[in-house]
């Protein structure tokens, strides 16, 4: 066998340096690398350049003083409003934030995947995506710590020189020092296995220099091995594995468990200033024994009930499903 | 604006499962057509035959110029090629392409390896074109040999074969330097060949999916050809195992050993001896037109093209767990008996 990948949560995280440009995976509340975020705050990352999408898991980053810039899509906990901490920054102008469109993000990181400079696309033409008054590019990059990530210009117009599409909008690759995902199964060399949804995991992997997978559970590589076909995101492109049971608490991960409705509510809330968010920090993520604190402290009852069940992969609410 | 990377209008039907005739006879003469997976793996061959059979002509091919291709090609079907590879693995170069391309009978207009796969990329996503540094330096820019014209030319629907070959320009975001501007490879028809699909479409591929992924989003008419026909409820009880969405299928069509003589990982390798004859019998013409006689203008059907190999040799094919594949090492039910070994 190979060397194995698997490390502590805390050894894993050390690999992020201050100013790298970061994609969290998953999306929105869904699959979201929740505890790998806490662990940042708890490490006092700085100047982190956030690119993608800045729902629950990067929000917690950008409450705990990580993030410095955001280069994305989406600053939304889907039900839960607007992304707080996001949004207070932003107000107060302490955050620089540069918005591309949504399909910008897939196909940029298609692009940075294939290893091309750009890709074409009609997806942002007349939309504010493209206004100069809103174009923080080159405020993005002045916080990177590898400027060479962030493109020069944010989008260059040019005309369709093979099909007659008319303006297109060349859009750079979303180059990325460091990606970390949260999945359900992790073979213990990084061969990864996810259930559900994609989202742009299996894209942003093969894009970034450090990859970082916190698995609901670690397993032999020769099992994951047996069915390659259900895996997503290969083990040359791992750097270190954690296992992380709950790791996207509060947040769903198909087939593990459900969303922690009253958890988030409580986040959304707390969030509304600096002080509730530091105040709501110190029980939930400034513990002694990080993930396992918080885990005891959620308690085991609560868990449970969030558990997924089969067929459904998630906790049926409605009344026909199962009480 | 050009409609190059809609699908076309789906022709109203109670069920995707078709006919082989009927779903090849979606294809024009004229069409851009890519034909799934790579080499002699999972290759759509029942597929090519009934190409054959009906007679098209003019297709355009895209990817590689390999088994399946190399029969139209033959045969006289596809007149252009654009893509990067045209042998037959360990049999050599595609014989019949080889042949009517140095006989000026066939056009191939060359492109580089990571290029098919930026431009089937490129296609599925509804981009025009997508930038890169590969084949710079090569031969595959050389003016001379840029047959985008031809495909111009020849194709039925103009509106799918790019204005041109390439663009060059200066990388404007990394400092890359002199990037290519490769355009997208759309296609009018794409037929692949999968191991199980539902009555919906939805497809399960085990083993490497090639490029079949992305070639199904770049085509305007999708054809499915597979081992086994399965409910769709039962594929979708495991969706992270199924590769090809129902939705962007048009016609499923169940063609068990519809891979022969190429290898179907988990259930048949690749039928060595036959290859070795297709290879032989293409290299000249009249050999090929005895070949494609014996092998698909008198097979009646898929029956018949079955029982004409015999189940005894098609057994001695079976891939084996767990190698998915047959093992040439062990110990074959029939080995050295028959002599499709023995070559």
């Amino acid at each position: 066998m190979k060397k194995s990948k698997v490390v502590s949560l805390r050894e894993a995280i050390r690999l992020i340096d201050d100013g790298d440009t970061i994609f969290l995976g998953g999306i929105v509340e869904d699959r979201r690398p929740v505890a790998a975020a806490m662990e940042m705050v708890r490490q006092r990352k700085k100047n982190l350049v956030l690119l993608g999408t800045c729902s629950l898991s990067d929000d917690i980053l950008v409450g705990g003083g990580c993030v410095e810039a955001y280069r994305g899509c989406y600053t939304s906990n889907g039900a839960f409003g607007i992304s707080p901490n996001m949004k207070r920054r932003a107000e107060a102008g302490t955050i620089i934030t540069d918005e591309i469109g949504h399909l910008d993000l897939s196909i940029g990181l298609l692009a940075a995947m294939a290893g091309v400079p750009f890709i074409a696309s009609k997806t942002c033409i007349g939309s504010d995506v493209l206004n100069p008054a809103y174009d923080n590019l080159s405020r993005v990059a002045e916080v990177a710590a590898h400027k060479e990530m962030l493109p020069n210009q944010k989008y260059v117009l040019m005309e369709d020189p093979f099909f007659n599409m008319g303006t297109v909008q060349l859009v750079p690759a979303i180059k990325l020092d460091a990606c970390i995902c949260h999945v359900q199964m992790a073979g213990e060399e990084g061969t990864v296995r996810i259930d559900g949804s994609l989202t742009f995991d299996h894209y942003a992997a093969l894009a970034a220099e450090k990859v970082i997978v916190t698995a609901e559970k670690v397993v032999p590589e020769s099992y994951i091995r047996q069915d390659p076909n259900r895996n997503c995101i290969p083990s040359t492109s791992v750097d270190l594995v954690v296992e992380l049971p709950w790791g996207a608490h509060p947040g769903q991960v198909y087939n593990a468990y459900d969303m922690d409705i009253a958890f988030l509510q409580e986040y959304a809330m707390s969030c509304a200033s600096q002080e509730g968010f530091d105040k709501w920090a110190e029980v939930w993520i400034f513990n002694e024994n990080g993930h396992e604190d918080y885990i005891n402290k959620l308690g085991a009852s609560r868990l449970e009930k969030l558990r997924a069940r089969p067929p459904y992969g998630y906790v049926p609410r409605s009344k026909g499903g199962v009480q | 604006m050009n409609d190059v990377f809609n699908k076309r209008p789906r022709i109203p039907r109670k069920s995707k499962i078709t006919t082989l005739p009927e779903a090849v006879n979606e294809i024009k003469n004229g069409d851009v057509l890519m034909l799934g997976a790579f080499i002699d793996t999972r290759r759509p061959m029942a597929a090519a035959y009934e190409i054959v059979k009906q007679q098209k002509r003019g297709l355009i091919l895209l990817a590689q110029c390999s088994l399946a291709e190399d029969i139209l090609v033959g045969a006289g079907c596809a007149v252009a090629w654009r893509g990067c590879y045209t042998g037959m693995a360990s049999f050599g170069l595609s014989p019949a392409t080889l042949r009517k391309t140095e006989g000026g009978e066939f056009f191939p207009d060359e492109i580089g390896h990571l290029d098919i796969i930026y431009g089937a990329m490129a296609a599925m996503v509804g981009s025009p074109f997508v930038a890169t540094r590969a084949t710079l330096g090569s031969d595959v820019l050389n003016e001379r040999m840029d047959r985008n014209w031809i495909l111009q030319e020849k194709a039925g629907n103009k509106g799918m074969i790019p204005g041109k070959k390439f663009e060059l320009m200066e990388d404007p975001f990394f400092n890359e330097g002199l990037v290519k501007l490769l355009p997208a490879m759309p296609a009018d028809v794409a037929i692949i060949h999968t191991q199980m699909a539902g009555c919906e479409g939805t497809a399960r591929i085990s083993g490497s999916l090639a490029f079949d992924h992305y070639f199904i989003h770049a085509a305007k008419t999708v054809i499915v050809t597979t081992e086994q026909i399965v409910p769709e409820s039962y594929l979708r009880r495991d969706p992270n195992r199924n590769q090809i969405p129902s939705t962007a299928v048009d016609m499923v069509v169940e063609v068990p050993w519809g891979g022969h003589p190429s290898q179907v990982p988990g259930c048949y390798d690749t039928d060595m001896a036959f290859i070795r004859e297709y290879a032989a019998s293409a290299r000249h013409e009249r050999t090929f037109e005895q070949w494609v006689k014996e092998w698909v203008q008198d097979i009646g059907s898929r029956e018949q093209y079955l029982d004409r190999l015999g189940a005894a040799r098609l057994e001695s094919l079976r891939s084996t767990e767990p190698w998915g594949y047959r093992s040439r090492s062990s110990n074959s039910w029939m080995k050295r008996e028959d002599g499709y070994e023995k070559e």
